[in-house]
């Protein structure tokens, strides 16, 4: 047994380069950089709502001169309606056509009106209004047909928030917070900026520095890594990858393989397991927790921690014996069917698989 | 630099925020891009707007005259009724230089007296409460585990109940499989959720990790060491070899952090690196 492990770690050892490759693959968010407008295209300053048919592969990019919000509704018609505004009423939106021959883009930002010529409030404002000695915030709010392509939204303080669109959705952001509900694929990286996930269809995949991460009701597979931001991830119908260094991982029925890595902090899974599902929930010295439901068909667990303690509700039939010394535990048993394979380690953290009742799991809309 | 990304960052090139090197990038696009040295030209015109803001509210000089001549004519004494006499004298004490001088170093005494007492009584009570909590979940871990971050209680959705802390003590392993609890349910632990990491910076944070890592590391390997003897030649140049190519990923990856050290992603690629060499030093450790 032991050689035989022996060999599967120096495998793992030999591939580790390639298999990092693959866990590492980059948000690739930044190779898609929007075109802004050019300096020889023709902007357009709008007052009030602004109204324009949407042509069939038309790409949308957005923007906001100030660090206002950024709010985009998917709607069933063919026109595209912005409008900017602020605590002073309407604003201005700069509207630039442009593109390549073969695609047509339209980039729309917010902008400040000049409030002091009334008659043309879209002249060009050098400096930022100022309210109680601060710059003036213009929020941008566009409603779109659902299908439209939207580009990259790269903001560094506004928050984004993205409802209702079938297509994929990539933002950028600094001290950004991100909303984006009921969207296709989402790509986001924040340093700071919170993100939240909801209702999607597509693979998520969010990278953040600092930022609390949550997602639900998703389709797609989820991929997010942190240093220092919590993450939790409900109702996911793909598998699911998370890593972070500290705050804690909370995952909640998630129905397709897991693999959660952090370091100081927890891990905790709730949910039924997939019957074929792989879970791997990890810390160096946080507490990993995976609670399953009394009626758990089976599975094949391993348990270990080197300085940690290790407890199981379930009656496992052991593969090998315990190793229970004052270091180095570990428990290899099966249950049931069999057929999930589960593995939980904590090099100093407690470790435990619990039995819960599956009345009280918690559940998914 | 493309006018985008030099656009991103303006503000911070501005308030001077940014490394030397990220500046010198933006100055040279600056130096060659008209319209993104418009851009800077604007926040500049906005920083005067603030300054010009501030400066109105400056204090003209002959203000000050004014005010001390009104305080002049309104300290002239007058007549004090029998009970007025030592509320005056009272208020009066405590504004003496002399005397308030005094009231405030009694005061600062009294302050810093009565803070030492309250941290003195809150560390005692803290440290047997984080004293319990550690002992009753991982006695084993208690020791290498930060300071406070006693491993809580299992939530109440669990099957079982709890054991005694006697009992965890006694054994790392344990299958328990004992009446349910009925009616508990699932906490999430919200609190946490928004409050770990915001004192330390993600820098401070990874750096932390590492050393995690590294003093495992350093742990095993004396275990190994000792080992080492039981181990059959050919076993242990395979295993030294892998030890070897997961110490070259690490230097790799580190020298990524150093360059990038906000970016989760090489984060996670090196603290997985170290992660690995602890599985194949633990894997060692069991032979």
């Amino acid at each position: 047994m032991k050689k035989r492990n022996c060999k599967v770690l120096l495998i793992t050892a030999i591939m580790l380069p390639g298999l990092m490759s693959v866990f590492s693959t980059r948000l690739t968010i930044a190779q898609s950089v929007p075109q802004s407008p050019q300096a020889h295209q023709e902007s357009e300053r709008h007052y009030g709502r602004l109204r324009i048919n949407a042509e069939r592969g038309l790409k949308v990019n957005l923007g906001n001169r100030t660090t206002g919000r950024i709010t985009v509704n998917g709607w069933d018609r063919d026109v595209i309606e912005a409008q900017s505004v602020s605590e002073r009423g309407d604003e201005v939106v700069i509207m630039t056509r442009g593109g390549d021959p073969g695609t047509k883009a339209l980039f729309l930002k917010a902008d400040y009106a000049d409030l002091d010529q009334p008659a043309v409030p879209t002249s060009l404002v050098p400096a930022p209004p100022l309210i109680d000695g601060k710059p003036l915030k213009v929020h941008l709010e566009i409603n779109l047909p659902r299908n439209v392509e939207i580009g990259l939204i790269q903001v560094w303080r506004s928050e984004v928030q993205v409802t209702g669109m079938k297509t994929p959705i990539a933002v950028s952001g600094d001290q950004s917070s991100v909303i984006l509900k009921g969207t296709g694929a989402v790509a986001v990286r924040t340093r700071s900026g919170n993100v939240e996930v909801e209702d999607a269809n597509g693979t998520i995949e969010v990278g953040t520095t600092s930022g609390a991460v949550r997602v639900r009701n998703v389709r797609g597979s989820v991929r997010v890594v942190s240093i220092s931001g919590p993450i939790e991830i409900k109702c996911s119908r793909g598998s699911t990858r998370v890593a972070n260094t500290e705050a804690p991982i909370e995952l909640i029925n998630i129905d397709g393989e897991v693999d959660a890595v952090t370091t100081n902090s927890s891990v905790r899974f709730a949910g039924p397991l997939r019957e074929d599902g792989r879970y791997d929930l990890k810390s160096m010295s946080g507490k990993v927790e995976m609670i399953l439901p009394d009626n758990t068909p089976g599975f094949d667990a391993t348990l270990s921690s080197y300085g940690g303690v290790i407890e199981t509700d379930f009656d496992l039939r052991m593969k090998s014996p315990v190793s229970d010394g004052t270091q180095q535990r570990r428990m290899v048993g099966h249950f049931g069917n069999g057929k999930a394979r589960i593995t939980l380690d904590s090099f100093e953290g407690f470790v435990r698989l619990t039995k819960g009742l599956s009345g009280s799991m918690p559940r998914c809309n | 630099m493309r006018c985008d990304d030099c656009q991103l960052i303006i503000e911070g090139y501005f308030d001077g925020e940014l490394k030397e090197s990220t500046a010198l990038r933006v100055r040279r696009h600056l130096d060659g891009c008209p319209s993104c040295s418009r851009l800077l030209q604007n926040l500049t015109a906005e920083h005067a707007v603030y300054v010009a803001s501030r400066s109105e509210i400056l204090i003209r000089p002959d203000l000050w005259s004014g005010v001390r001549s009104r305080l002049t004519s309104e300290q002239q004494p007058e007549p004090l009724g029998a009970l007025e006499r030592p509320q005056t004298w009272l208020s009066s004490a405590f504004v003496l230089p002399r005397i308030s001088g005094l009231t405030a170093v009694a005061l600062v005494i009294v302050a810093v007296g009565m803070t030492m007492l309250l941290m003195r009584y809150l560390d005692r009570s803290l440290g047997d409460r984080r004293l319990t909590s550690v002992s009753e979940s991982a006695p084993k871990a208690a020791s290498a585990m930060p300071e406070g971050q006693a491993v809580p209680e299992p939530e109440p959705l669990v099957a079982g109940p709890r054991r005694s802390p006697e009992a965890k003590q006694n054994t790392g392993t344990k299958t328990t499989n004992e009446s349910i609890v009925a009616g508990s349910k699932l906490k999430r632990p919200s609190r946490r959720f928004e409050t770990i990491g915001k004192t330390k910076t993600p820098e401070q944070l990874v750096r932390e990790a590492e050393q995690k890592y590294l003093t495992a590391i350093a742990m095993l390997s004396r275990t190994v060491e000792r080992k080492r003897a039981r181990l059959d030649l050919a076993t242990l140049t395979k295993l030294e070899q892998a030890l070897a190519s997961i110490d070259r990923t690490i230097a790799d990856t580190r020298k990524a952090v150093r360059q990038h050290p906000d970016d989760p992603v090489a984060v996670q690629f090196m603290l997985t690196a170290y992660a690995k060499k602890v599985d194949v030093l633990r894997e060692m450790v069991d032979y």
